[in-house]
């Protein structure tokens, strides 16, 4: 009894196998990566399309198993970039109809949001989802994710990313912006700062970070600065969440996750709130086909699937559209 | 004689006696997680906000505590102590009728701070206070804005109907619309050009399928 997840929302495309306990087999993932700019839709699809057959084999050969042990597909039905969501939802169909199991669509946000509760047994933890295209305070309540504060522009990951890309710093640019800010010299040049209730917005932030640079500012100055503001941030209104929910765990998922300095505020702010601190293990921070498997399992455990007819790709599929069925 | 009212996110209440009075000292405390320059700039900013924009919305008719004395080095306001709880405590246990009036008259509280060019900033109900006498008390004003632009006040009613959406799922609605017709009803013209904005934000945030065009 395995289950196969397809990830396929943005510029990873990945499958992982899970066992039926939801230990990972398999997580095997192929990353387009542009030349100059972001994630061009198209030329990502392109990249799907082309590696999704190795993508497979890897999986396959990862977990030792052969696709009629498989007893059903999930794919991330949303959201995401239409045409990268299309190639996964295609080769997943494709997968349940000839061998005869069920298709799972999966929300991606769920999938991190309860991959990352698999791995840190909490029960009923705030969770923060920090990536590219997502910034959310979560927390699980009569069967539905209430978001109680997001970004109202664009998300962290994406402004890091942005930022990146002004600087010349290859796609992505979170993990480089980390290392440069690393090596500063720990001066902090004064940046707008907003925060709405438990709202957030980075696009003026990002302007002005982006100005420093053109005034001639030093990069890592910059870097340096940008990180501290935007992690303050959202330092600030996790802390207000958590104030407001009191709720005594607190949960970081997402690819920005794999931030260390990120951790390292999260975590105080927990230990301010007297709540405990978890976090994805980086490794399972980014996008990947596991944490779809893994949330194909539950979904299939509370006997849900998506129909052929239903199984069209949802760009804009909120986190808080999912009715729960689980605790 | 000192004691510890409350711990919220960014400050802590103390209980305490001042020239013969029980008075609330509320005091930002440092955050640890922030670089000590952008820390120190935030809690003066956000104590000299406090003190100037309670005291306005007081004088525009909006339920607030006094302020008695503001120490911006130290970060702290001392300030009357109002007997009451968090409407975030007491709100399901009202009737559905109570719950409507309070609402309608939190719509009302909020047209008034609006029409000052008040925006709250953090209208959640934490930071409502249910008097016995059916009062409401509007507090922490320390994200407060003074601002006449549509888009910011929109933001404010933004802010309070997800705060609902998300903690009080079951009632939720029920409490927003007395909230509108409280709101529309004192601020008068103009009123449904901030709400209609507040559809606008809305749907500005990711992933909403239905766009206002």
């Amino acid at each position: 009894m395995f289950v196969l997840g397809i990830e396929s929302t943005a510029h990873t495309f990945g499958i992982g196998i899970v066992d039926a306990e939801g230990m990972t087999l398999a997580d095997a993932k192929s990353v387009y990566s542009p030349d100059e700019g972001g994630i061009h839709p198209r030329e990502a699809a392109e990249h799907h399309q082309e590696s999704c057959l190795l993508v497979l084999q890897k999986a396959l050969s990862q977990a030792s198993i052969s696709l009629p042990q498989l007893c059903a597909v999930a794919f991330s039905q949303g959201p995401g970039l239409p045409p990268a969501l299309r190639v996964g939802a295609v080769m997943a169909r494709g997968l349940a109809y000839s061998l005869k199991i069920p298709l799972i669509g999966v929300n991606h946000c769920l999938a991190h949001v309860e991959h990352a509760r698999y791995f840190s047994k909490a029960e009923r933890p705030l969770i923060v989802y920090l990536s590219g295209g997502n910034t959310q305070l979560t927390t699980l309540e009569e069967n539905r994710y209430r978001i109680f504060g997001e970004t109202l522009d664009i998300a962290l990951g994406n402004m890091l990313d942005m930022f990146g890309r002004a600087a010349k710093l290859k796609h992505p640019g979170g993990p480089k912006i980390e290392k440069l800010a690393r090596h500063a010299d720990g001066t902090y040049l004064s940046l707008p700062y907003t925060v709405k209730g438990m709202d957030l917005a980075f696009s003026g932030l990002l302007t002005a970070a982006k100005r420093l640079l053109k005034e001639g500012a030093d990069l890592k100055s910059v870097c340096y600065s940008l990180q501290e503001t935007a992690f303050s941030m959202v330092a600030e209104v996790v802390e207000r969440a958590l104030a407001h929910t009191q709720r005594t765990e607190l949960l970081v998922t997402g690819g920005v996750a794999a931030n260390n300095r990120l951790r390292e505020m999260l975590q105080i702010v927990a230990q301010n709130q007297s709540a405990c601190f978890a976090s994805v293990p980086p490794k399972h921070a980014g996008d990947n086909g596991a944490m779809i498997a893994y949330t194909g399992l539950l979904l299939q455990r509370g006997k849900i699937e998506t129909l052929l007819s239903a199984s069209r790709v949802q760009p804009k599929w909120r986190l808080d559209q999912v009715e729960i069925v689980w605790d | 004689m000192s004691v510890v009212l409350a711990k919220g996110a960014e400050a802590t209440l103390f209980l305490e006696q001042w020239y013969g009075m029980r008075v609330v000292r509320k005091h930002r405390i440092q955050k640890r997680y922030r670089v000590e320059s952008l820390d120190k700039r935030l809690r003066r900013e956000r104590t000299i906000r406090e003190a100037r924009t309670i005291t306005a919305a007081k004088r525009a008719g909006v339920p607030t505590p006094i302020i008695f004395s503001v120490n911006v080095e130290a970060a702290t306001i001392i300030m009357e102590h109002i007997k009451a709880h968090r409407l975030k405590e007491r709100i399901s246990v009202l009737s559905s009728n109570k719950r409507q009036r309070i609402f309608n008259q939190i719509g009302k509280s909020v047209a008034l701070l609006h029409q000052t060019h008040i925006c709250h900033g953090d209208l959640t109900t934490s930071n409502l206070l249910l008097h016995a006498s059916g009062k409401i008390y509007f507090i922490d004003f320390g994200l407060a804005t003074t601002t006449q632009s549509v888009e910011d006040l929109g933001t404010d009613i933004h802010l309070l109907r997800r705060a609902l959406y998300s903690t009080h799922h079951i009632f939720w609605e029920g409490c927003f619309n007395a909230f509108k017709t409280g709101y529309q009803n004192k601020y008068g013209i103009g009123a449904s050009r901030i709400l209609r904005k507040v559809e606008a934000i809305e749907s500005r945030g990711r992933y909403i399928t239905e766009r206002i065009r």
